[in-house]
């Protein structure tokens, strides 16, 4: 399971139900291949990880609690046994089941929770969930009581479901095995390719840059329902797409996630043995307008030297798009409906759904659903523009004013086809109304340089979404604030995050988020394109498969094969 | 022999360096660095900072090249960046796969480039020698990548014979050990066919002049006179004095072979050295670049002095020192 941040609503699916009133076979069965594009590089949860490191890591020593999703968290035991906020809300109680073992036969205990959120808190790991930890006190994040019971202080009481997901948001890890580890290099551990685990699934074997191994974890101690019903998993790392497609079409693997869409209509007229799920409103595409000039930013960057990054508004606003009105304009003349039929269509589906900000539609208390996208309105934007000055006066089809042309450069990141073919799409639109965009395919590691660094007029980019309504990556200002490429910076917005954070109530966090959204959208920093149902390819075979946005493997223990269907006997 | 052998090896050294400078200075050309991976989008400042004070990413470009180049002198090759273990371990991991890869390519290259060149000087100026020429011509000009794809497309999708990718089935460990033996095999022909087939169709070339000019000769006709048929007059006589020219040639190639495999690796997702550079040059992770292409540099070394001391060997009238 990829970290908590990234889970959201429920998965629909495009396959058939698994047929009724066919039994589960009770002992293990058959084996599931996965192409993965990426390799194993670390199963400890409190490091940065691949997507393989996040979904294998949840499998082997999964959170304290069964994480489930439906318009917002909600949780079910699993080491956790119980749980219970203090009536001031500050202190979460919380008791860990008995009888808990680490596969070396070690007892689990309150001692490897606190162990891990120590690490997460700890500087020299360097964690990117770090963040968990940041809200409770440092005395108790959280403090044991006993073996079996521990107590998580915080320092201000917000949302109880992300107070809860900081507190179960870690996967475990034993206290034992790593205590005397150099924390500044633990993604080197031998830990990563041998694991002690306590869930359902073990690493039976992994060879680098090949496969990865998951067989039934024989010392599970844990719910007898959550003992795995398939023989083996085996994830093959394959970086191609294409491999990865291939492979599926020819039958030597069973599952492929993050599918393109014109991929997904050929396989299901080759192949219509295969199921395709969807895993639900995951990720949004936007195109970002440089509120500030990049330009005279870079040359602040450079005068500051070594000292601390100067404020982004002392830029000054973009000579071009430093006009929410210009930024209106740009969003109206891009036939994003359209666009979005074009790259996420497929026959009578749609694979997306438009975007009014970065909120996802699955969080639906906090959605701002009753914001009405701007629609297609070219001639409106013309006459926008016009307005804010900008006209054709030397004939040459680009639109100028006081001498400069309206010619922008818009970034996007190559390996990323979709969103290439969104830089044309819009380069093609602005095209008709008289303004210019370049085009620069840039290597990632290039693009985000220049995005941190605010070197750019536009970009082509996009979010994963939060679990946690937390906007202020995207939209607090401030020089710290390197992940806010746009430089949008609106006191009014900044004054929400802040109250929407505090806030406990949930009804009243969302009314808070509700007018940040519409507050935002009035200002079109980004032209906000859609959010993205990722389709994920599961060999017909299988049932009770239930891809859910937090994991394509949602509740793998549950998966199995009739008998008569099982492919591989060994 | 043995100066000229230890004569070579110190060559290694100026080009290790040049190799190490070189792949640093590229490194540090291209845009954007190591902190876009390493970083989550959406890092706090203070995570930012901590990651990038952790492996000195804004220390100044001359400090980093000068630790490089200290550590790679005292035979330490470092810690990759973004998987934090040491780099000879990953290259200790790696190397075999691809010299698998690379040792079968070479064979490839050999037995294809040999009998075709063969073939075509004993059938000179048949539909035989010119279609066998414009097929080198094309092989030897089109990329390895794009001949890889043709490969997977021909033999793992439209006749589904061979395996499209990595060095074994995830099945074959529940296998019996000689099934695991034709597996492994199996996976490796069309990886070491697309890395070896430009270099076969080259050696083609130059093997049928060579033997064309080796049939012309004196010793030849004599065989002839004496009655010996042509395929003993080949294989006794042509092929010993022509496949020199051959041998030399090995040595040349396979800096060619090192480099076509980083991109014939990665379409294979074959688990060698290859696709460790391939990672690191996306990743912009130095120290694993460094590493591979300096291992590779010695690796080159050593096969052209190899090349050259089997060349000796064959022709007595070659002098090493």
């Amino acid at each position: 399971m990829p970290t908590l941040p990234f889970l959201l609503l429920l998965a629909a699916c495009d396959s058939p139900s698994p047929p009724s009133g066919v039994e589960a076979p009770s002992a293990a069965g058959d084996t599931l291949v996965v192409a993965w594009a990426d390799d194993v590089e670390s199963l400890i949860s409190v490091l940065p990880q691949t997507s393989a490191d996040g979904e294998i890591t949840w499998l082997i020593n999964p959170m304290i609690a069964d994480v489930g999703f439906d318009c917002g968290l909600s949780f079910a035991p699993f080491a956790a046994e119980s749980w219970s906020f203090s009536d001031d809300g500050l202190t979460l109680d919380v008791t860990l089941r008995d009888g808990l073992q680490w596969s070396d036969g070690a007892a689990l205990t309150a001692r490897d929770v606190a162990f891990t959120y120590g690490l997460a808190a700890d500087p020299a790991v360097g964690s990117p969930r770090a963040s968990f930890v940041e809200h409770m006190d440092p005395q108790a994040n959280p403090r044991v009581l006993d073996d079996h019971h521990l107590q998580f202080v915080f320092l201000r009481t917000y949302d109880p479901a992300t107070m809860l997901a900081h507190a179960f948001g870690l996967e475990l890890l034993p206290e034992h095995a790593l205590r005397d580890a150099d924390r500044a290099t633990l993604k080197g551990h031998a830990f990563n390719r041998a694991p002690l685990v306590y869930g359902p699934w073990r690493v039976a074997s992994h060879e680098a840059g090949q496969t990865v191994v998951l067989e039934p974890n024989p010392a599970f101690t844990g719910p007898e329902e959550w003992r795995p019903k398939l023989r083996r998993v085996i994830l093959k790392v394959l970086p191609e797409a294409a491999t990865r497609l291939l492979e599926l079409k020819a039958g030597s693997v069973d599952m492929v996630t993050g599918l393109e869409v014109e991929d997904a209509i050929a396989l299901r007229q080759e192949r219509p043995d295969i199921d395709l799920h969807r895993r639900g409103w995951r990720a949004m595409e936007y195109i970002g307008w440089n509120a500030i000039d990049g330009a005279r930013y870079q040359e602040l960057l450079t005068a500051a030297g070594d000292g601390p990054a100067p404020e982004p508004a002392m830029a000054g606003p973009h000579p071009l798009l430093g006009d929410p009105a210009v930024r209106t304009a740009l969003t109206q003349a891009f036939d994003i409906e359209r666009a979005m039929t074009e790259l996420l269509g497929s026959g009578d589906k749609l694979y997306g759904v438009r975007s009014v900000g970065t909120i996802s539609p699955a969080l639906c208390q906090h959605h701002a659903s009753e914001l009405v996208p701007l629609a297609y309105d070219p001639d409106g934007a013309r006459a926008a523009l016009a307005q804010a000055g900008w006209s054709d006066s030397d004939g040459d089809g680009v639109l100028d004013k006081d001498g400069r042309p309206f010619s922008l450069e818009i970034l996007v990141s190559s390996g990323n086809p979709r969103r290439e073919r969104i830089a044309l799409l819009a380069q093609d639109a602005l095209r008709q109304i008289g303004v210019e965009l370049q085009v620069s395919t840039l290597d990632f590691n290039a693009y985000i340089q220049r995005a941190i660094h605010k070197d750019f007029d536009a970009m082509v980019g996009g979010w994963s979404a939060d679990l946690f309504v937390d906007p202020s990556t995207q939209w607090r200002s401030g020089p710290e604030q390197v992940y806010n490429f746009v430089s949008y910076a609106n006191p009014s917005v900044d004054a929400l995050i802040e109250r929407g954070l505090s806030e406990p109530d949930p009804t009243a966090a969302a009314r808070i988020w509700r007018e940040l959204q519409a507050t935002i959208y009035r200002d079109q920093p980004y032209s906000f394109l859609w959010w993205v149902d990722e389709i994920v390819a599961v060999d017909g075979r299988f049932q009770d498969v239930a891809v859910h946005p937090s994991s394509p493997f949602y509740h793998l223990h549950e998966w199995w094969v009739p008998a008569d269907k099982v492919k591989y006997e060994h | 022999m043995i100066r000229f052998t230890l004569r070579r090896l110190l060559t290694a050294i100026p080009l290790a360096w040049a190799v190490v400078t070189v792949s640093f200075l590229l490194l540090e050309a291209a845009p954007g660095d190591v902190s876009g991976v390493l970083v989550p989008q959406g890092a706090s400042p203070a995570l930012r900072e901590a990651i990038l004070t952790k492996w000195q990413l804004e220390a100044p470009m001359v400090t980093r090249y000068l630790t490089a180049l200290g550590n790679l002198c005292s035979g330490d090759l470092g810690l990759s960046v973004v998987r934090e273990r040491p780099v000879l371990d990953l290259i200790r991991e790696a190397l075999p796969a691809t010299l698998a890869l690379t040792g079968c390519a070479l064979a490839v290259m050999v037995l294809l480039g040999l009998g075709i060149g063969s073939l075509q000087a004993l059938r000179r100026g048949s539909w035989l020698d010119r279609s066998a020429t414009i097929t080198s011509v094309v092989l030897h000009a089109v990329p390895s990548f794009w001949l890889a794809m043709v490969l997977v497309l021909c033999f793992a999708l439209w006749f589904p014979v061979l395996p499209a990718s990595q060095a074994t089935d995830p099945m074959a460990a529940y296998l019996p050990a000689w099934r695991q033996g034709l597996d492994r095999l199996a996976h490796l022909l069309l990886p070491a066919l697309a890395l070896g087939a430009a270099n076969a169709a080259l050696i083609a070339r130059h093997h049928r002049s060579a033997l064309l000019e080796v049939m012309d000769q004196d010793f030849i006709r004599t065989a002839r006179s004496l009655g010996l048929g042509p395929w003993r007059v080949l294989t006794r006589h042509a092929l010993r004095a022509a496949v020199l020219p051959t041998v030399t040639l090995l040595g040349v190639a396979l800096p060619f072979l090192f480099s076509g495999s980083v991109v014939v690796e990665r379409v294979f997702a074959w688990p060698g050295m290859g696709t460790l550079i391939f990672e690191g040059i996306e990743h912009q992770d130095t120290p694993v670049v460094l590493g591979c292409f300096l291992v590779y540099g010695l690796l080159v070394v050593v096969g052209g002095l190899l090349a050259d001391l089997a060349a000796a060997a064959l022709d007595p009238r070659i002098r090493l020192d």
